[in-house]
């Protein structure tokens, strides 16, 4: 997730504060972040298909299931649409 | 804070000891001024419960009974909403809820999306809301003209936008008041009925004629937006007494009120009138208390229980249609007017807009037409049901990416949570019905000029946007 120019601008307000007040920290800590970045790296703590995406998956699979089926069974959603009359906007 | 009210420490002047005493005391009193438990709980049964319940009902009845099996189904849906709502709440304890939470997990533009969809769903909503009490108001008063009319609708809008303008306490004490209120008779039918149910008075389980399916797949959806504003105390989360506790503890302690009241009332009412009178009835609630007890009083009682009601909800609301954009407004992604404080410490710009633009609706009602007022009232619909998808789905999201806290059965229990309530948010989305999700979806792609003019307005992106070189001549970058 790449940050916004504020949010950079902010960073640099913060790191310029640290190399006035204290230069040796600022440059300890600089050295972390020298080489070229490329791409933000993700947690390498799981593998590459990690079980507690199957819930996932499976929640998409009902979502598609009701999406094809919820109109044929009810016909609410093509006919006049009931449940939006402005008295049951909000109970 | 601690050795502000203790000794004084060596070195610490007396003027630098009545300066700490006097944050001290200003945190404290900064405290008092913020929604307890209590308060909290209110305003989420004062959002939920409007005016809507007074007719719901007789809406159920045609049915048959089956539309309480459906009713419980989604109370679950709802109570697994509050649920989520309330480990995001301690999870993201800020401003805003359901912005705040979608901008966490998938970025400012989603953020935005939310903010501005339950913006408009806030102040278009109360413009039903005002609308229907202005009818229960006129049960006592028969003002039928529609400059009378609007007058009233004024009062109801802007009543609710003064207290608001006084502060967070006496939005709470008066959300207090008109919960309890509107919860007496509400109870009282919902309880007493129960002792007057004649099994002959339910009528057929599926009235309809068609599948039993059907009728609890349509009933349902007439039901499914009976908890809107189970998320109200998440987005006054600032204005929450320790917010990470309570708003959980607040979500769900109201959602369960409301059900048990849901259902008990539509027993007790489906109990105590018969069917196909229910089925005609303009006046459920007062319906069962006159076959209860005799007489006509139940008339005057719930018409004044529902004006009790609508005020209570429209102060409630009117606290919400400020407070969402006054979040996004602090992160520059709403128009920065939006993030203007009074005195009181209230955003006076966003209540005063909100009601404002409620208020053109409102009597747009009055001199437009039934269909285009209807038409407007279907925006809020669809715009109900995206804050609550977005949100839903981002408590999934950590869930299952690494920043999650908890594994193993716990993890198990709360995706399976997670999964109901965006399983719930799903079906609502489909129950808001074809014309509302069109409409709704076209005012949400209103919104990205919007979001444009923000974002340009903020110096974002181009050459405004590029980052200063560093006035200490600062290596390594």
């Amino acid at each position: 997730m790449g940050l916004s120019a504020r949010e950079k601008r902010t960073l640099d307000g913060i790191a310029d504060r640290l190399y006035t007040e204290d230069p040796l920290l600022a440059e300890s800590l600089s050295s972390f972040a020298t080489g070229a970045v490329t791409a933000e790296p993700l947690s390498p703590r799981r593998g590459p298909f990690p079980a507690v995406l199957l819930p996932v998956a499976l929640l998409a699979a009902i979502m598609a299931i009701m999406a094809v089926l919820l109109p044929p069974i009810s016909g609410t959603a093509e006919a006049d649409p009931a449940p939006v009359s402005h008295t049951l906007i909000r109970g | 804070m601690g050795d502000s009210f203790g000794d004084r420490p060596r070195g610490r002047t007396a003027a630098e000891e009545g300066v700490i005493r006097d944050e001290a005391a200003e945190a404290i009193a900064e405290e008092h001024g913020k929604l307890g438990l209590p308060a909290a709980i209110s305003l989420i049964v004062g959002n939920i419960v409007g005016t809507g319940v007074f007719l719901l009902p007789a809406s159920l009845a045609a049915y048959g009974t089956i539309s309480i099996v459906a009713m419980a189904l989604v109370s679950i849906g709802a109570i697994a909403l509050a649920i989520v709502f309330g480990r995001l709440g301690a999870r993201l304890p800020t401003g805003g809820g359901p912005y705040a939470y979608a901008k966490d997990a998938f970025g400012e533009f989603s953020g935005f999306w939310n903010a501005w969809s339950f913006w408009l769903t806030a102040w278009i909503g109360n413009a039903a809301i005002a609308v229907v009490w202005v009818n229960y108001v006129n049960y006592f008063l028969n003002w039928t003209s529609p400059v009378a009319q609007i007058a009233l609708a004024l009062v109801a809008l802007w009543i609710p936008a003064l207290i608001n303008l006084s502060g967070v306490k006496n939005i709470g004490a008066f959300a207090l008041v008109t919960a309890v209120l509107k919860f007496i008779p509400l109870i009282f039918v919902a309880v007493v009925g129960l002792f007057f149910v004649q099994g002959g008075n339910f009528g057929p389980f599926v009235a309809t004629g068609g599948s039993w399916i059907a009728a609890l797949s349509t009933a349902g959806a007439l039901a499914l937006f009976i908890y809107s504003g189970v998320e109200s105390v998440t987005i006054v989360a600032e204005k929450v007494r320790d917010p990470a506790r309570n708003i959980g503890k607040s979500s769900v302690y109201g959602v369960l009120i409301c059900a048990a009241m849901y259902m008990l009332s539509t027993v007790a009412i489906f109990g105590t009138v018969p069917h196909d009178a229910l089925v005609n009835s303009t006046a459920p609630f007062a319906d069962a208390i006159n076959n209860m007890f005799g007489g006509s009083v139940g008339g005057g009682i719930m018409a004044a229980c529902a004006i009790v009601s609508g005020i209570g909800a429209i102060n409630g609301w009117t606290m919400l249609v400020a407070e969402m954009p006054m979040a996004a407004a602090r992160d520059g992604l709403f128009p920065s007017v939006f993030a203007r404080e009074s005195r009181r410490g209230v955003p006076w710009v966003g209540i005063v807009a909100g009601t404002a633009l409620t208020s053109l609706v409102a009597v747009y009602n009055y001199f437009g037409t039934e269909d285009g007022f209807n038409k407007i009232l279907l925006i809020a619909t669809f715009t109900t049901v995206i804050p609550y998808f977005f949100s839903a789905c981002a408590q999934l999201f950590w869930l299952v990416t690494g920043a999650r806290r908890i594994s193993g059965a716990r993890l198990g229990r709360d995706l399976a949570v997670t999964a109901v309530a965006i399983l719930f948010a799903f079906w609502m989305t489909y129950g808001a019905g074809m014309e509302a999700i069109f409409i709704g979806f076209l005012m949400l792609l209103v919104g990205i000029p919007v979001y444009i003019w923000t974002k340009a307005k903020r110096g974002e992106y181009g050459p405004g946007g590029e980052v200063p070189a560093s006035p200490h001549g600062r290596p390594g970058r």
